[in-house]
């Protein structure tokens, strides 16, 4: 079930009064949210509720048997089988394929043929996103930040359908609190919520999908066929296009959740605006990029022990992070290129603060020109990203060396609106945001209804027709 | 007048505070928006619920969104929409028009012999062949590969991105009209070849037959007879005028059951027709190609024998290697039909002709 569909409407129209007469009777709330995001999961696919069932059993379990073991060494055992169980699974669905297909090529180049049984696997939608939920409470109980929670309260943890198949990455110790809360009904953060979904639609249907159908797509399938200018315009739509479609889904996630009284982490703030690669990480996919750091890139060492080994452990992180948004090489070059230009940064960082050199000034001028330049490597790394393979990046980086002159039909004053509204709307204040939000909270029910209704008349206009599907449900 | 030349201390405005909401009133806002959202894109959402799979939803859909669209008309309260739609070039978007042609070649006016190698009509750089390529979701990323092949031909000029349309086919003109669709790129475009990918949504029944109501049982007899009017029809619109029409055919699935439910009817069904019109109209088979020795196949080896994924997940779509291997097939057929080569032959020279004497004498 798609958000911005009339189903989902349909589907929440029903569930949100629902959600509110259950809610002062935790236990049967409990049931019914978990019932509704099944029905929600299942939707696509009821095979997948057996894994999501799976999943959830499996991890509330080696969480109780981290929890009640003394020994270090067992405990150590038992969240190794957790991690191997959970990446095991994650590794059969996204990755068995990849992985035998690549070794069989490699194994080919030596004159070894295995001729190995690729099977057909379809890739259960959301699996990284609740895998990596899952592994944030074990993780969580072996650290002892986090106690065990009764096993209805886990399921419900893992499957609460707002950010169940495309985040945010909600951590164990975020949302399970918020299960023993109050929640009163006559406070909702309903303004809030109706912005971010309203914001959240309108970067999906309108920018992501337009910029997707009038440009991105063409301009990917045949680089070799357009200009240099038509390239150069296509990597800058792919970038606000895919920062539309995946925080325009986050957006549409943690309004929802609001309206049932939950409070997830914010997940994009303003990304382009970034001054650094380091930067940008802080501002995109914050709850990835967080949860990166804490499980990956700080117990492989993190900058503790210095030098060679905080290079390494950020390019492993990288490398892995990359991985972890598809199988294929190319997404591994992406997670590279953020690596080496992270290594990057923190080279000329700590060089600095080892020759007592101060910070470079912070002008008007220095920040914009770094901007400008983030934005470039980050464009840079997106084009692999979006490619399907190597050759089709290599076409589009060189039709910008050799494509000028040709005519650039495709790069129209639509386009390059659009592009320039995806990247502005990333510097408005947040104050005015408030402000607006303000405003729009002292209008009476019936006004803002009208306010929105006039809102859904142009988004369903000036989107393209047809619901593509969100770009990070592959992952 | 004078001025303070005080340093101004800056002001902390705070923050605006937005009213919290009762769930009741949350409701409402929800229920209110929706109305109006609905009464203002009502053209919108009949449609879309015109293009619902058949079944209870779409009835049900269709008869609650039937008459909302009826009162928006009365009330005029969709003109915003036609507004906006006009603005950017897209109007008419929500009209709905089911008509589609019959075939107008009859067995008696087939011609006799097939097009051959010495009627093929040359083009060149300077008077390219004018391409359109176009049909379902499967013709994007074939379509995509196809026009760097073309565009290597050096005497192709393709009009326009790949023209594609997800979900759409000849079993619901509701939803997209082809045959109309294809009239109007003919009258704007003028194209000379199209290359049309169209079956895989077709697997269903048939709404808006000339007698009204539905053909249902896919693959029954009224269902083929009625396919083969629309797919006819199609060919008989397109392929006329010196316009020669490529048929990419639905290719193997994982499905193998929906494939012999279905598609196997449709592909039979397009064969035959093209047979009907040689010379106009070229049918594409792509099962073979795309099968391990006549089953399905998520990889194959390439030309180089490394194994390389030629199937999205889905078991339907094409990756980029899968669609290197249709546009091939097709460029085939175009050089059958047109020929794309012969501009780059040298004219004879005295020298070229001195030296082909030569390599003779010896």
């Amino acid at each position: 079930m798609l958000f911005p569909t009339i189903t989902f409407a349909l589907f929440f129209a029903v569930v949100f009064p629902l959600n509110w007469l259950f809610m002062p009777r935790p236990a049967r709330w409990k049931v019914f949210i978990l019932g509704a995001s099944y029905f929600f999961y299942g939707y696509w696919d009821p095979a997948f509720l057996l894994l999501l069932g799976g999943s959830s059993v499996f991890n509330w379990v080696m969480g109780g048997c981290i929890h009640r073991a003394r020994a270090e060494a067992l405990r150590r055992s038992w969240l190794t089988i957790a991690v191997v169980g959970n990446l095991g699974v994650l590794g059969y669905f996204k990755y068995y394929d990849f992985f035998l297909s690549s070794a069989t090529n490699l194994l080919d180049r030596v004159g070894i043929d295995i001729s190995p049984q690729i099977v057909a696997i379809t890739l259960p939608i959301g699996i990284s996103f609740f895998t990596f939920q899952a592994l944030s409470y074990v993780i969580d109980i072996y650290r002892r930040t986090t106690e065990p929670v009764r096993i209805m309260d886990f399921v419900v943890y893992l499957s609460f359908f707002p950010h169940l198949v495309a985040g945010p990455i909600v951590r164990a110790s975020e949302f399970l609190p918020q299960l023993k809360e109050r929640h009163d009904p006559r406070r909702i953060d309903a303004t809030r919520a109706f912005f971010l979904i309203f914001a959240g639609l309108f970067k999906k249907v309108v920018i992501a999908n337009f910029l997707a159908t009038e440009i991105v797509d063409t301009v990917f399938g045949s680089p070799s066929q357009h200009s240099a200018l038509e390239n150069l315009v296509a990597i800058y739509a792919y970038a606000v296009q895919i920062y539309a479609d995946f925080s325009g889904y986050t957006d549409i996630a943690i309004g929802l959740a609001l309206l049932l009284g939950f409070r997830f982490p914010l997940n994009f703030d303003g990304p382009y605006t970034a001054t650094s690669v380091q930067d940008f990480w802080r501002r995109w996919h914050m709850t990835l990029s967080r949860w990166l750091r804490d499980y990956l890139y700080i117990p492989l060492g993190g900058n503790r022990s210095g030098g060679g080994a905080t290079y390494r452990n950020l390019m492993i992180t990288m490398l892995l992070g990359g991985l972890w948004h598809g199988a294929a090489w190319t997404f591994v070059v992406w997670g590279g290129i953020h690596g080496g230009f992270l290594s990057l940064e923190h080279w000329r960082r700590s060089t600095r603060q080892a020759r007592g050199e101060p910070e470079p000034a912070d002008t008007v001028l220095t920040r914009t020109a770094r901007r400008i330049v983030t934005f470039h490597v980050i464009c840079f790394a997106w084009v692999f990203f979006r490619a399907e393979n190597f050759q089709t990046a290599y076409d589009v980086l060189g039709r910008l060396v050799s494509g000028w002159g040709n005519p650039s039909p495709l790069v129209t004053r639509s386009i390059l609106l659009v592009i320039a509204i995806g990247i502005g709307a990333q510097y408005i204040p947040k104050d005015a945001m408030g402000r607006a939000m303000a405003a729009f909270s002292r209008l009476s029910p019936v006004a803002q209804g009208f306010t929105m209704g006039l809102a859904l008349l142009l988004i369903d206009t000036l989107g393209p027709s047809g619901v593509a599907p969100f770009i990070y449900f592959q992952f | 007048m004078t001025t303070s030349t005080q340093p101004r201390t800056p002001r902390h405005r705070r923050p605006a505070r937005r009213r919290l909401s009762a769930a009741g009133n949350v409701l409402l806002v929800g229920l209110v928006s929706l109305g109006v959202g609905w009464l203002l894109n009502a053209p919108g959402v009949l449609k879309t619920a015109e293009g619902m799979p058949l079944g209870w939803r779409r009835d049900v859909a269709v008869t609650f969104a039937r008459p909302v669209a009826e009162i928006s008309s009365l009330l005029q309260l969709d003109r915003p929409r036609e507004w906006i739609q006009d603005r950017i070039d897209r109007g008419g978007e929500d009209d709905i028009d089911v008509s589609l042609p019959s075939p107008t070649t009859v067995p008696d006016n087939l011609p006799s012999t097939t097009t051959t190698a010495a009627q093929k009509p040359v083009f060149t750089p300077e008077a390219p062949l004018r391409t359109w390529i176009g049909g379902d979701s499967l013709a994007i990323t074939p379509g995509e590969s196809l026009i760097s092949l073309l565009d290597n031909t050096g005497a192709v000029s393709v009009v326009g991105p790949v023209d594609g349309h997800v979900s759409s086919g000849l079993a619901r003109p509701e939803i997209f009209n082809w045959p109309q669709h294809l009239s109007e790129v003919i009258a704007t475009q003028n194209p000379r070849a199209l290359v049309l990918t169209l079956g895989s949504n077709d697997d269903q029944p048939l709404t808006n037959p000339p007698g009204g109501g539905t053909v249902g049982n896919v693959g029954s007899q009224a269902w083929q007879d009625e396919y083969r009017r629309r797919i006819g029809g199609l060919m008989d619109t397109v392929a006329v005028d010196g316009r020669v029409l490529f048929w990419i055919g639905v290719p193997i699935i994982r499905d193998g059951g929906r494939y012999a439910r279905g598609y196997e009817f449709i592909n039979v069904i397009v064969a035959d027709e093209a047979a009907k019109r040689p010379g106009r109209v070229y049918y594409v088979e792509t099962y073979t190609p795309l099968s391990d020795k006549g089953a399905y196949a998520d990889y194959l080896p390439n030309p180089s024998g490394a194994l390389i994924q030629i199937r999205t997940g889905d078991g339907i779509h094409f990756t980029r290697a899968g669609a290197n291997i249709i546009a091939n097939e097709v460029m085939e057929r175009v050089h059958l039909a047109f020929d794309l080569e012969s501009w780059r032959d040298p004219p004879e020279t005295t020298t070229t002709t001195r030296a082909r004497d030569r390599d003779r004498d010896r």
